[in-house]
């Protein structure tokens, strides 16, 4: 699979690389606290997107309420900070709390389909998100603040903002790597023939609802690593700023733009829509006051109209349009 | 000869129809049964009874000396039993390729390994050259090839077939049919279900014919194209009462 | 007061609130199930209808009741450009574009009033807004009971006009076999645009009733178009009195929780009771 004839025929591969070598060599042409903040949630919604991807465009199910699985990892890597445990360890498991409340909610969710399955996602997102608001060992609405240690690697805690980015690149890599593997490995062939057809996969002799449910795990452990990168980052969360509505539906946005029948699409549509919503919400909302906060908001939703009718497979498809012939 | 499969006494409604009335069939191993019947005479319920699609309402599937009754698809699907729709139900917005390698790959130890199959049948299927082209974008001949290449890249025991000639053309007939003999003489038991009268006649060695969810008569093809009840099945009591007349 | 009183003011409370629900839902669910579209952006409609009449009273002085027709017009036309124009052209695309692109339109329109008026919170004070009709110690709104007249007189000319027109009969029809609908010649796309008109019109009634005792501003039609899907959820799409019971009771259940639950314990219980009711309605689980 890594062959180098391979890798110049394979689209997704080739961005994957691109990406990650512009998320290397920018920090340093551009240093600005501003930019790097922006390549930072760019590299937080990569991983997200991707993950919601699994389960959104391999296998068909679609979730609004992955805001869910970001605030639990975000949350997780807060709580075991505080208490004293290695971020590099929290991380990880932060993803792993994140997967093990996608596998219990997969057993009611998965019951349902298409529409109404959407609809309970949102319910599931905003109920915790409430949930969280109120339950005081978490602070409730107060929020979570990660305590001081001392500046250092061992820590993820910097002076420079620069480093956040590449503790975000390298988990990004690790991430990205594992559920691409998974994705064009026989899992990957898997997901996508229950989205076509529920019926046709029973016909080969595969259980669809054991796979709907390794998608909705993967997802949630994927995404609930992406929430811990905001949590070590930020190093404040509260409800509203890590299980909103909105960052569900920011994260299925970027997918949805960047093109959700492939693997790299989330990753092209973070790299050009996450620089666009903060420059929009910063520059314009900070000169214009409050009310041009929904002008990003509005751009996407443009964006995304446009796209419904004229490129449902998102940028990825306009770009492989363009590319015609050269890739499969 | 060894039995494979044995339907017994299958019954099975839907609301005040009966679309199988404890019917019982015995297939043999490595044998080549056609099932021919009218519209609605039940041999696609029959399919789906055998395949764990639907559940019946009495009687009991027994492959292989095991109780598949009840049996959720998947699980008899694991067992070596592969079917094509009549309805054609492809991954539509999947390649020919990736739609066979999809069917391949339970079987196969890795990916390259199902690979490898699926090259081996889309070749023998005549898809090679369609292999990049979106299963949506296929004409309705090379749909029911692709059904049949999905159906038969897992090395299935038994190869159910709900009207894979539909939409052939005569060349393209014997062509499939070429293509079905060679799956056949591989060791395959095969049922197939077809109207094409003249070509289930021609590849089967024993015919089953079902009208109302009865089986009405069962024997060798040059029997059963002779055998009254059928042709009455068929086309009415008035054409039967039309051939006797003329006989005498 | 007695805590019978209490009570009963609640479930009153409760019915009138459910009536205005109702009409929501049923604008909601007629999209739902006719053309077979979920319409996220249905309290968008809801939302454009009130800043409408709440500009005709502040600038022009028309009272929100009177305005009412004219919201109506006005969402109806655009739920029928909103079909005409887009969603018509992906009926048959798959539907996770069909679901992005009423998402696309609420975050349009929710933003664009966002930016063009701000976040501000708007309301209209007239005469009968604090006005109240005592009922042996039962209080009632004026202003509400006149919405819950409205919305009865709305539905029944819905029903009217589903049942005894050419064009009602069409959209029946076509809610139960696309297929046999087009062999009647009817034409799918107009009868589809129209549906989503009056889903949308609905609606629209919906957020001119409001102006006069709600608040107005660009997010106001989130909650409502929360209890919409509950409803129908809860309902089902087939007929016009399913999605308005469960608004009814939706109204009421919501009035008496308020009295025994603090406001962020009812928020999350809308949310359970509406994941228990998609999880055990059989109706919802196997549609597509």
């Amino acid at each position: 699979m890594f062959k180098i004839e391979n890798i110049k025929r394979d689209i997704d591969l080739m961005i994957i690389l691109l990406t990650i070598l512009l998320l290397l060599i920018m920090p340093l042409v551009y240093n600005n606290y501003f930019f790097l903040n922006a390549l930072f949630l760019a590299s937080l919604y990569m991983i997200s997107s991707t993950a919601w991807n699994i389960m959104g465009g391999f296998t068909g199910l679609i979730s609004f309420g992955h805001a869910a699985f970001f605030g639990i990892g975000a949350y997780t890597l807060a709580l075991s900070y505080n208490n004293g445990l290695s971020p590099w360890i929290g991380i990880w498991l932060g993803g792993a709390i994140a997967s093990l409340f996608a596998l219990i909610i997969s057993f009611p969710l998965l019951r349902l389909r298409g529409h109404w399955f959407a609809l309970a996602t949102i319910a599931v997102g905003e109920a915790l998100k409430l949930f969280f608001n109120n339950w005081d060992y978490v602070g409730a609405a107060r929020g979570v603040e990660l305590a001081r240690k001392e500046y250092s690697f061992a820590w993820i805690y910097f002076i420079e903002s620069i480093y956040y980015n590449y503790v975000a690149v390298l988990i990004l890599v690790i991430s990205i790597f594992i559920m691409f593997l998974i994705i064009r490995g026989r899992i990957g062939y898997y997901l996508q023939s229950i989205r076509e057809s529920e019926e046709t996969t029973m016909t080969i002799g595969l259980n669809p609802f054991k796979y709907k449910m390794i998608a909705m795990v993967l997802s949630g452990f994927f995404t609930g690593v992406a929430g811990a990168l905001y949590a070590i980052r930020y190093r404040y969360i509260d409800p509203f700023s890590v299980m909103d509505l909105f960052i569900s539906v920011q994260i299925c946005l970027i997918a949805i733009v960047g093109g959700v029948y492939s693997f790299a699409g989330p990753l092209l549509g973070a790299l050009i829509v996450t620089p666009i919503a903060e420059y929009t919400r910063a520059l314009i909302g900070g000169a214009y006051g409050a009310r041009f906060f929904g002008l990003h908001l509005l751009i996407y939703g443009v964006i995304l109209l446009i796209l419904s009718l004229y490129a449902p497979g998102g940028l990825m498809d306009v770009l492989k349009r363009f590319l015609r012939g050269r890739y499969r | 000869m060894k039995t494979i499969l044995k339907v017994e006494n299958v019954t099975k409604r839907f609301g005040g129809v009966i679309a199988l009335n404890n019917v019982s069939v015995d297939v043999y191993e490595k044998e080549f049964l056609g099932i021919i019947g009218p519209n609605g005479s039940g041999k696609t319920t029959l399919f789906n009874v055998i395949t764990g699609f639907i559940k019946p309402d009495k009687g009991r599937i027994i492959y292989m000396d095991k109780d598949i009754t009840g049996m959720p698809p998947y699980k008899i699907a694991r067992l070596g039993v592969a079917r094509t729709f009549q309805i054609m139900k492809p991954l539509e917005n999947l390649s020919v390729y990736d739609n066979v390698l999809i069917y391949a790959l339970p079987r196969s130890k890795d990916v390259d390994e199902a690979r490898d199959k699926t090259e081996k049948v889309l070749s023998l299927l005549d898809l090679w050259s369609r292999r990049d082209v979106l299963a949506k974008d296929l004409n309705a001949v090379e749909k029911r090839r692709l059904e049949l290449a999905r159906a038969i890249v897992g090395d299935p025991k038994l190869l159910l077939l709900d009207e894979v000639l539909a939409g052939h053309s005569p060349a393209e007939i014997d062509k499939t049919l070429a293509i079905l003999k060679k799956i056949h003489e591989s060791g395959v038991t095969i049922m197939m279900i077809e109207h094409v009268m003249r070509a289930i006649m021609k590849i089967s060695e024993r015919v089953i014919v079902l009208n109302y969810g009865n089986v009405i008569a069962e024997g060798p093809p040059e029997k059963i194209s002779k055998d009254p009840k059928v042709i009455e099945a068929y086309l009415g009591e008035g054409f039967k009462k039309y051939l006797e007349t003329n006989k005498t | 007061m007695s805590s019978e009183i209490i009570f009963a003011q609640a479930i009153v409370d409760g019915l009138l609130m459910g009536s205005l629900y109702a009409l929501i839902a049923i604008g909601l669910a007629m999209i739902w199930g006719i053309v077979e579209i979920i319409n996220f952006a249905h309290g968008e409609f809801l939302m454009i209808a009130s800043f409408l009449s709440y500009f005709l009273f502040i600038y022009l002085g028309i009272d929100p009741l009177i305005s009412i027709p004219l919201a109506f017009l006005t969402t109806f036309g655009l739920g029928y450009l909103v079909q005409k124009g887009i969603i018509n052209r992906i009926l048959e695309a798959p539907f996770l574009t069909q679901i992005f692109a009423t998402f696309a339109l609420l975050l349009i329109i929710r933003n664009g009033f966002f930016v063009a008026f701000g976040p501000d919170i708007r309301s209209v004070t007239t005469w009968y807004s604090e006005a109240t009709i005592d009922l042996y110690g039962i209080k009632m709104s004026i202003v509400k009971l006149f919405a819950t007249t409205i919305v009865i007189i709305a539905t029944i000319l819905l029903h009217l006009f589903l049942t005894r027109t050419y064009l009602g009969t069409a959209m029946r029809a076509l809610s139960q076999d696309k297929t046999a609908a087009q062999l009647m010649g009817i034409d799918i796309k107009k009868v589809y645009a129209i549906a989503f008109g009056l889903g949308a019109g609905l609606a629209g009634i919906g957020g001119a009733l409001l102006t006069s005792f709600y608040y107005v501003f660009p997010e106001m039609g989130v909650p409502f178009t929360l209890i919409a899907f509950i409803s129908v959820v809860l309902g089902g799409f087939g007929n016009i009195l399913g999605p308005a019971i469960g608004a009814v009771i939706i109204g009421v259940l919501q009035s008496i929780g308020a009295l025994i639950m603090t406001p962020s314990m009812k928020d999350i219980l809308v949310y359970i009771v509406f994941l228990a009711i998609l999880l055990i309605k059989p109706t919802g689980i196997f549609s597509r």
